[in-house]
């Protein structure tokens, strides 16, 4: 086909940036500290106690790792299934983000459980317990990790058939590419239901809790709320990552992100909506402006939220390469003052009880497995084709 | 086409939309739980406020029977042939420095239950100067928060006789138990490489829990203000107490019969049991329930995620179908270049030299 273009391309340049040592040296403190907390056990480098037993590895590195790790889940269902291939370039930028953010959120619980060696009674079936929603998540999100390494194949696969060195392994990275796009729709499927199915559940954890949930988090309707988060925190993910990838980078702006930007209204008022749903049905409307702090952080919540609508919907700045950046940071924080307020903020046990802040050494490895999502993208896009080739938008196929 | 098209834009709309439907309808029938019945030969244990004079002897009998020498009382379960102390070492706490006996400081300040004290006694000073002791351990509820969180079955609540056990076996050291708790009566051992959870199992793990062996806490009661035995029976007991003590106790509440779905422990006692470390916001239900009946709603025999696969599969099919080109031609590069310095261009190709022209004409745009 004359004057075909490539639909990904390869970043030509040096690994080792400063940014990369930089990144390297973080993991590798985290990696002694955790090596520390193994040998000795985490009361020693962690805050939690008995009475707020889950911390910043859960509440930030599952709760809110896994929602910014969406971006490749809403790319799937907008290119996949709303057959919007426009934007089918950015879904491999998506899911290497979802590929790292969600092993990272697994990588995470394996480091905050005490016993992580009894896991395999997940798969053990007189061990299930389908009550939990732990056990739901635990199995989804491991079984999406697997399905977005498979997503991910392809865009490796098209690397090393290029080793010629080798000719029976680029036969085979040829043969397994085509198997891997043949089942591509199932593939699509199963990693739509299973963030769709754990997202929920992220948030029905903890509704078990009880009264130890403060009223403006705890209403049945955190799972929808939790699902709906993933969707904003989705979008904000594939305009944040395109936009600083294309200014870190020097590389052209990425002009489909204005259309990513134009679902940021449904998602964020949709989520407007049910939070005041959620309030209503538990009630929870006069602590509201009586709560201290935690009024605060609700009222920051629907701002955050209700802002980005405004832009995009009513002001010219929506159409603008700084508004899109302001309304995707705008609802970065609030997905993350939402989640954090439902795992942590809003949690208050009872007076007596100590509350949390996270330690030195909770805060050093939480900061380091969030910065492996940066670390592996910024490695894998100068060894595998992940950035859309923007220099081909002139491809004459049709969306 | 373009009508087929918009279809699929249906399908996937009405798909999400499925998942979020259900979603709410389960809160509909969340509201509706049934309450579970209890086990008629459920055991549990009696406590009465009034008559406790706070001597801790059951803090002390259940330290030494379930912590200093619990290795000896679940070894002696088995004939000595048969100890075999590696296999039950996960079951067996390691003493810790701090927990050693120490000269200087031989007694013992217990303010709380931890992975040590599974059993304590509070107490609480009400304004009259009169005081009053609470005794706190795991209330063995009859809907268990953390028998229903625990997503491996570590903790079971035995049909029969009603005990919450746990075994260390199974645990993942997740915590959840201890998150969902309403009494925050599980404890993990923080500062241990292979930590427990730690919990009241009513001695069934080191005495065997039945009507000869007790349990430690009530077998060394000398006043007999904790007593153990079947929880109907310790029930008529607590009413007739109520009866032939009118005004004795607090709104002659029986705590436990039905505060948080009902308790195999039972609690009588002179003052609100707010003051006493129950947090008035238990509620008459328990979360369990709630949080259950809702994920059963959403994955009632897995349909929603069944459905909601099938029809992505059918409709990632057809778009793909589609929009199917072979994407397969190798792979092209992009060098590095810096906009602003001419000299540290390295394109070559004329294509590369377009990229940066649109870059320079995006952010000439904007």
């Amino acid at each position: 086909m004359a004057g075909h273009h490539h639909e990904y391309v390869i970043r030509r340049g040096n690994i080792f940036t400063p940014t990369f040592y930089v990144t390297t040296a973080l993991i590798i403190l985290a990696v002694i500290i955790v090596l520390y907390r193994y040998w000795m056990g985490m009361g020693y480098i962690t805050n939690m106690s008995d009475g707020y037993p889950w911390g910043t590895w859960k509440s930030v590195n599952v709760s809110i790792g896994a929602a910014f790790a969406c971006g490749g889940y809403v790319l799937a269902i907008l290119v996949y299934i709303f057959n919007k291939y426009k934007y089918h370039h950015m879904v491999r930028s998506g899911v290497l983000v979802s590929m790292f953010g969600y092993s990272l959120a697994g990588l995470a619980v394996l480091i905050d459980v005490g016993r992580p060696w009894n896991a395999i009674y997940f798969f053990v079936p007189s061990n299930m317990q389908l009550n939990s929603a732990l056990f739901e998540v635990a199995l989804c999100v491991m079984a999406y990790t697997g399905v977005t390494i498979l997503e991910f194949l392809p865009a490796v696969f098209e690397r090393t058939s290029l080793i010629e060195k080798y000719p029976r392994f680029s036969a085979f990275s040829k043969k397994w590419y085509h198997v891997i796009e043949k089942i591509t729709f199932l593939i699509i499927a199963i990693g739509i239901t299973l963030p769709s199915m754990h997202q929920s559940s992220l948030g029905t954890m903890l509704i078990a809790t009880g009264h130890k949930l403060h009223p403006l988090w705890q209403s049945n309707f955190i799972p929808l709320l939790f699902l709906i988060t993933a969707f904003v925190m989705g979008i904000a993910s594939i305009i944040l990552v395109s936009m600083l990838t294309s200014k870190l980078l020097h590389r052209p702006f990425e002009k489909s992100i204005y259309g990513i930007a134009k679902l940021i209204p449904y998602a964020t008022i949709a989520w407007i909506v049910v939070r005041i749903i959620s309030l209503t049905t538990a009630g929870a409307w006069g602590y509201l402006f009586t709560s201290g702090i935690l009024s605060f952080f609700v009222i920051l919540e629907f701002l955050t939220m209700g802002i980005p609508a405004y832009i995009v919907l009513r002001t010219k700045l929506g159409r603008s390469k700084r508004g899109v950046f302001i309304c995707s940071s705008l609802m970065v924080v609030g997905v993350c003052l939402y989640r954090l307020g439902v795992y942590l903020l809003g949690f208050n046990v009872e007076a007596g009880w100590n509350s949390y802040f996270p330690s030195f050494g909770e805060t050093i490895t939480t900061t380091a497995l969030l910065l492996v999502i940066l670390w592996g993208y910024i490695i894998l896009i100068k060894l595998v084709p992940v950035l859309p080739n923007l220099d081909a938008k002139g491809d004459p196929r049709k969306d | 086409m373009k009508t087929s098209r918009r279809e699929f834009i249906k399908v996937g709309t009405a798909a999400v939309l499925g998942a979020g439907a259900v979603t709410t309808v389960g809160v509909k029938d969340a509201e509706a739980a049934a309450k579970r019945e209890f086990s008629p030969e459920a055991v549990g244990m009696f406590y009465d406020s009034t008559k406790c004079i706070g001597c801790q002897a059951c803090v002390i009998s259940c330290y030494e029977i379930n912590f200093v020498n619990r290795q000896s009382y679940i070894n002696n379960v088995l004939a000595p042939e048969d100890q075999n102390f590696i296999v039950r070492e996960d079951l067996i706490p390691k003493l810790a420095p701090e927990d050693q006996f120490n000269p200087d400081r031989p007694w013992l300040n217990v303010e709380t239950n931890d992975y040590r004290f599974r059993n304590i006694i509070q107490k609480y000073v009400d304004p009259e100067d009169n005081v009053h002791f609470i005794k706190h351990q795991c209330m063995h509820c009859n809907h268990p928060e953390c028998v229903s969180v625990c997503p491996v079955t570590a903790l079971t609540k035995d049909p029969v006789d009603g005990v919450v056990e746990y075994n260390a076996s199974y645990c993942i050291g997740c915590r959840y138990c201890q998150l969902a708790c309403p009494f925050l009566i599980p404890k993990y051992e923080w500062k241990r490489a292979v930590p427990k959870i730690v919990k009241c199992d009513m001695c069934k793990s080191t005495l065997g829990a039945n009507d000869i062996a007790g349990t430690g806490c009530t077998n060394v009661c000398p006043t007999g203000a904790v007593i153990y035995g079947k929880r109907t029976d310790l029930m008529k007991d607590a009413k007739n107490r109520i009866a032939n003590n009118p005004g004795k106790y607090f709104a002659d509440k029986v705590y436990g019969e039905y505060d948080n779905g009902g308790t195999d422990v039972i609690y009588l006692s002179a003052v609100d049991f707010k003051y006493l470390g129950f947090d008035e916001r238990i509620q008459d239900f328990s979360y369990a329930e709630v949080s259950e009946n809702l994920h059963h709603t959403i994955y009632t025999l897995g349909l929603a995620p069944i459905g909601l696969f099938l029809t992505l599969a059918v409709a990632g099919y057809i778009n793909g179908k589609r929009n199917a080109h072979d994407t397969f031609e190798g792979v092209e590069f992009e060098d590095e270049y810096v906009p602003d310095t001419k000299t540290a261009t390295k394109s070559k190709e004329v294509k590369n030299k377009e990229v940066k022209a649109k870059a320079e004409k995006d952010k000439g745009g904007e």
